[in-house]
């Protein structure tokens, strides 16, 4: 069983979805100021609380579940890199407008599933967070997915770089959709989703859009894994850094 | 791609400054917030369309109100009227459509949609507007716009749309203490 970030596996398994949106919103909150219009500024800000608020409520309650004193800001801003159980596609960095929105999409089309099938976990508060999840991750897949459109069958220019970036990202989509020993319990006893039965509605919804969007679905390629393991690629420790800072230079500061 | 720039009246063509953005279309976006009985002006969005008008005006302009429907208007779309101006009154001979009227009584007060009527063309439409809706002392600004030209969210998709800032107070300034150092802000 795996015992990376807590001993009790509900606990772990809300973490891992915790840091997936932790991760995104922080990376997310980078980018603020520098859309390229004020508008997308400004949706951008809201992706971001959406995501830090979905973490924020899943840590409370993996801290209830773990009951050890530990509370969400403990979750967040003191583990380390090899504690941090996101999936690598959120901590990729934003190399331009082109990667945000295609790291977007993909984990959007991921989680609209995702929160659907949660939401009728037999784990009351999770369904809970889930079912509210599900409304902001309808509307993320709606924004995400116009501009793979607006960009993909755009200019010269935006469409080459809609294809950079879905070709770049699609090696960290795999990770998404893997199962372990700790999904396999909690999908048996009725409170986890398999994510496995994700991939099929992801596909769906990616493959789609790549036609509409006049773009080519990638080669098949080596999928990136672990995670959810706590191994990420070089672009999370620097995320953390900048993130953790203030807590770890000023322990237990409030503002 | 390029876009034809919307020319508004009493604006000055916009300038294209290091970035193409001002070379979408302006779209005027109006908001039923809750509890409201009628939509009200929340300024504009550039979008290159009707679908990211939409998205923009919710993402822009629901944050501090929390509304239950949303239209946007492309903004070339509009005819406009304001005290002193004093084009003719052209009832044209012709087939009615219909229109969506805007009315502001006063300087300072909500610009409010009005009602739908039936007009030719918006030179009737404005004339119909201001003798149903305002007396000859108030009124400071009707518009009139095709109704066929409004784009409004579709109700299926106000849960998406709407109810996700329902309990996010912090988008309110009043949810944050402020130190009494700094006074009054």
């Amino acid at each position: 069983m795996d015992t990376l970030t807590t001993t009790k596996p509900l606990a772990t398994y809300v973490v891992r979805h915790a840091d997936d949106n932790l991760v995104l919103g922080q990376r997310l909150s980078e980018y603020i100021s520098w859309a390229p219009e004020l508008e997308e500024d400004l949706a951008i800000a809201n992706l971001a609380l959406d995501h830090i608020g979905v973490a924020h409520h899943l840590y409370d309650y993996a801290a209830e579940v773990e009951d050890d004193g530990r509370d969400a800001d403990g979750f967040a801003f003191l583990r380390d890199e090899r504690q941090f159980t996101n999936v690598q596609l959120v901590e990729r960095p934003n190399t331009d407008f082109a990667h945000i929105m295609a790291r977007q999409f993909f984990v959007d089309a991921y989680q609209v599933p995702l929160w659907d099938a949660l939401a009728r976990s037999a784990d009351e508060r999770l369904a809970g967070i889930a079912a509210k999840a599900a409304k902001e991750a309808r509307y993320h897949l709606r924004h995400s997915r116009m501009w793979v459109l607006r960009l993909g069958d755009g200019t010269e220019e935006s469409h080459r770089r809609m294809q950079a970036a879905i070709d770049e990202l699609w090696r960290f989509t795999g990770e998404l959709f893997e199962a372990d020993d700790l999904t396999d319990e909690l999908a048996a006893a009725g409170i986890g989703v398999d994510p496995a039965t994700l991939e099929a509605p992801w596909r769906r919804t990616v493959l789609a859009t790549l036609a509409e969007a006049t773009l080519d679905e990638p080669h098949e390629t080596v999928m990136r894994t672990g995670g959810r393991r706590g191994l990420h690629t070089e672009a999370l420790g620097h995320l953390l850094a900048e993130m953790q800072f203030l807590q770890r230079a000023y322990p237990g500061l409030e503002w | 791609m390029s876009y034809s720039v919307p020319k508004i009246a009493g604006e000055a063509d916009p300038e294209v400054v290091g970035s193409t953005t001002h070379l979408w279309p302006r779209w005027e976006v109006f908001v039923r917030p809750r509890g409201g009985v009628t939509h009200v002006y929340s300024e504009s969005v550039h979008a290159p369309d009707a679908e990211t008008a939409l998205c923009n005006a919710r993402d822009t302009y629901l944050r501090r109100v929390e509304g239950v429907s949303l239209w946007v208007v492309p903004s070339d779309a509009i005819a406009r009227w304001e005290p002193g101006d004093d084009r003719p009154r052209r009832r044209t001979e012709g087939s009615r459509r219909f229109w969506e009227a805007f009315i502001r009584h006063r300087r300072g007060a909500q610009f409010l949609h009005a009602a739908t009527i039936p007009a030719v063309d918006e030179f009737d439409a404005l004339a119909l507007a201001r003798d149903t809706f305002l007396t000859k002392s108030d009124g400071v600004e009707v518009w009139v716009a095709p109704s066929d030209e409004l784009v409004a969210a579709d109700p299926d998709e106000a849960p998406m749309l709407f109810e996700p800032f329902s309990d996010k107070h912090y988008r309110f300034a009043r949810f944050y203490d402020i130190p009494e150092e700094v006074g009054h802000m």
